[in-house]
């Protein structure tokens, strides 16, 4: 199929509008009085054009404005402090969510740690009896021996509270 | 070609309206919305050539605006930001729609209104249709071949002819140089026509 010339295509619907400047589009109706294939093609699109401004004008749309404050009240009253910190976030994202993640990410992660090293090395409250006393042996505090914690943590927190007692 | 000036944009009433809904003022908001919600809803139902979710994208449009009132700097009249708005929320609502794979649904157009003349830009060239269609049919067939458009195609044309924004406004909000608009409104055209061909109307 043989196509319009370069400098058509690049006018001719800005020409159809009568949006061209008067010397280009001059210039452009001497090239169609002289290029027939960019004469047909000028018709065509002109014909399709006109066939476009035959959609009619729609005029009746419902008026919108109070559903849209209505809603904007309604998600406003959402925890705007929620939203606020959604907001923040937003602004500044790869930091802040990269934080997020590590610290979200402690708690289970410990968890699994245990749990998973537990159950690897046999039933949980054997090893859990064997570190204790691993580490009572190895660090001679027979002190661990009087504490009945399910963890390394619960005997820290043992320990610093027994000591805070003591002052 | 004239060099813009950003200040100018600032005079823009509606940009100074937009600037008070980022303060807080959230009255400010209704006039805006009153405004342009025609705007809106006209070049949805163009790009979309249903009637089906026109209320329901407008209001999620003028909900963005708001959200955005706080961080908006004014970069170009507020229509022409409004409009990227709504070719943005446009193509993506199209994108949702095929991943749904819902058929854009003609039926539920809106009704043809034939009380109305119609837009008449009729040039000295101008046949008409040959075989006297019916007004219904032909509004019909043309928001059928709009709506098979590739989606840049279809929001340049919808901009251009239905709306009248010029070719640097439509580089605006499409985001692309003036030759693309160029070759997306020619493109644009000729498909036009050649769907047109096929059902007898051109
Ligand atoms: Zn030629």
């Amino acid at each position: 199929m043989k196509r319009p010339c370069k400098k058509v295509k690049k006018n001719l619907i800005a020409f159809l509008n009568h949006q061209l400047e008067e010397g280009k589009a001059k210039e452009i109706e001497q090239h169609l009085n002289s290029c027939s294939l960019c004469k047909k093609e000028e018709e065509e699109l002109r014909l399709t054009w006109n066939l476009l401004g035959r959609l009619p004008i729609d005029k009746d749309f419902p008026d919108i404005s109070n559903g849209v404050l209505e809603r904007i009240n309604r998600e406003g009253q959402k925890s705007p402090f929620f939203q606020g910190l959604i907001e923040k976030i937003t602004l500044i994202p790869a930091p802040a969510f990269s934080l997020l993640i590590f610290f979200l990410a402690i708690p289970p992660g410990t968890l699994l740690g245990k749990n998973l090293y537990f159950a690897l090395s046999g039933s949980y409250h054997a090893s859990l009896r064997e570190t204790q006393i691993v580490y009572a042996e190895e660090l001679p505090l027979d002190v661990f021996g009087d504490f009945p914690g399910q963890s390394l943590g619960n005997i820290y927190v043992n320990l610093v509270s027994e000591s805070s007692e003591e002052e | 070609m004239v060099k813009e000036n950003k200040d100018k944009y600032l005079s823009d009433p509606d940009n100074e309206l937009m600037k008070r809904i980022g303060s807080g003022e959230i009255a400010a908001f209704k006039p805006l919305v009153e405004k342009y919600q025609r705007m809106v809803m006209a070049t949805i139902y163009r790009y979309t050539g249903s009637s089906h979710d026109v209320e329901d994208l407008a209001q999620e449009i003028f909900f963005k605006v708001f959200k955005a009132a706080k961080r908006y700097t004014p970069q170009a009249k507020f229509s022409t930001w409004l409009y990227r708005i709504v070719a943005n929320h446009c193509f993506n609502y199209r994108r949702s729609q095929k991943r749904d794979a819902i058929v854009t649904s003609l039926d539920h157009s809106f009704p043809g209104r034939e009380d109305e003349p119609s837009l008449q830009l009729a040039g000295p060239k101008e046949k008409q249709p040959e075989n006297q269609v019916q007004q219904q049919e032909l509004e019909t067939a043309l928001r059928r071949a709009i709506s098979e458009l590739p989606d840049r195609q279809r929001m340049a044309i919808v901009l251009y002819r239905f709306e009248g924004l010029s070719y640097k406004e439509i580089t605006k909000v499409l985001g692309c140089s003036l030759s693309s608009v160029e070759s997306l409104l020619f493109r644009a055209m000729t498909n036009l026509k050649e769907k047109l061909k096929k059902l007898d109307f051109t």
